[in-house]
């Protein structure tokens, strides 16, 4: 082989890779019902994971805040959610995707609430490599009125031992503290991090810029 | 010389210039997730973000609420309603929430 065909190969596999990121954007989303509510804030709830990946949700509880606050919105503290969620014996990620959002605006507070479903998880082992295909569907409900405001959906192909550059250094220290906890285990925090960024921000599909245009010294 | 390429433009595409200074928060709160016993890890990341945002304007937004929540678990209520009373103020969107759990909370 030589030393191009390697370079197309290898250019080959990473069009492959990042596919996830440059999503075929065909039609403009329609933003009619979320204009017409214009949320300030979004509550994030566990994931609801519809596949045998036990770990899958923790990747987007910690993975959620920060690419939806930076389109400009109150994203509610994930852990602390979680947990007064638990305390109002709503633990399950599948009973609080049932509930009535109008409900959460009770306990929250919120203007809007984000459900994310993780529709598929599968992973093939290959030689070198492992290639995961995921897929997640995202929707933000009304706190008012239950009302559906937006969604999207994000399917990836993704090989967790190369996707690891352009972090910054703070979060590279911590993912190396997450490999070696999970000895073995593949990270997914890059897989979860460009997926929901992609959700939060693809022109034309996601979520329109919110309230908090620039931040001033006091966080705005 | 082919693979540098592709890492760079890897690189770019996970690329984001961030609103808010979040620190290594998603590693640690997953960490934590995982592995209760990381806990003083989360609160380490969750007070330098903090520290780090006030510090450059750009004070993500739930963190203070985030510790204060572990400070309540570690029954320490003053300190916990204190964060609480600051995420209020820096973001009014948090005071119907957190008005409830100060009020659950006093006394």
């Amino acid at each position: 082989m030589s030393f191009r065909n390697i370079l197309w190969a290898a250019l080959g596999a990473a069009s492959l890779l990042i596919s996830g990121c440059a999503t075929t954007a065909p039609a403009t989303y329609d933003y009619s019902a979320f204009r017409a509510e214009a949320p300030r804030s979004i509550l994030v709830v566990p994931a609801l994971n519809n596949t045998a990946n036990v770990t899958a949700p923790d990747w987007f509880l910690s993975t959620i805040s920060e690419p939806f606050s930076n389109r400009g919105y109150y994203v509610f503290p994930a852990n602390m959610v979680r947990g007064v969620l638990n305390d109002s014996g709503l633990s399950d990620a599948g009973l609080v995707h049932s509930v009535d959002a109008r409900r959460l605006q009770t306990l929250f507070g919120c203007d809007s609430v984000l459900f994310i479903n993780i529709d598929k998880w599968d992973s093939k082992y290959m030689v070198v490599s492992t290639t995961t295909e995921v897929q997640f569907s995202y929707e933000l409900r009304s706190c008012k009125t239950n009302a559906l405001l937006w969604k999207n959906t994000q399917a990836l192909a993704y090989s967790p031992q190369r996707a690891s550059g352009g972090n910054p250094l703070a979060a590279l220290i911590a993912d190396a503290i997450i490999a070696a906890m999970e000895k073995g285990k593949p990270n997914y925090m890059p897989l979860a991090r460009q997926a929901n960024l992609a959700a939060a921000a693809s022109p034309g599909l996601g979520l329109p810029q919110g309230p908090f245009i620039e931040p001033t010294a006091s966080g705005r | 010389m082919g693979l540098g390429l592709v890492l760079l433009s890897l690189g770019g595409c996970a690329t984001t210039s961030s609103r808010f200074e979040w620190g290594g928060y998603d590693s640690a709160l997953y960490a934590y997730s995982k592995h209760p016993d990381l806990r003083p890890g989360f609160e380490t990341a969750l007070r330098d973000a903090i520290a780090k945002g006030r510090a450059g304007g750009h004070l993500a937004p739930g963190l203070q609420a985030e510790l204060g929540y572990l400070y309540l678990g570690e029954g320490k209520r003053d300190a916990a309603i204190a964060q609480f009373k600051a995420e209020m103020a820096d973001f009014p969107e948090s005071r119907p929430f957190l008005t409830k759990i100060i009020a659950q909370n006093a006394g």
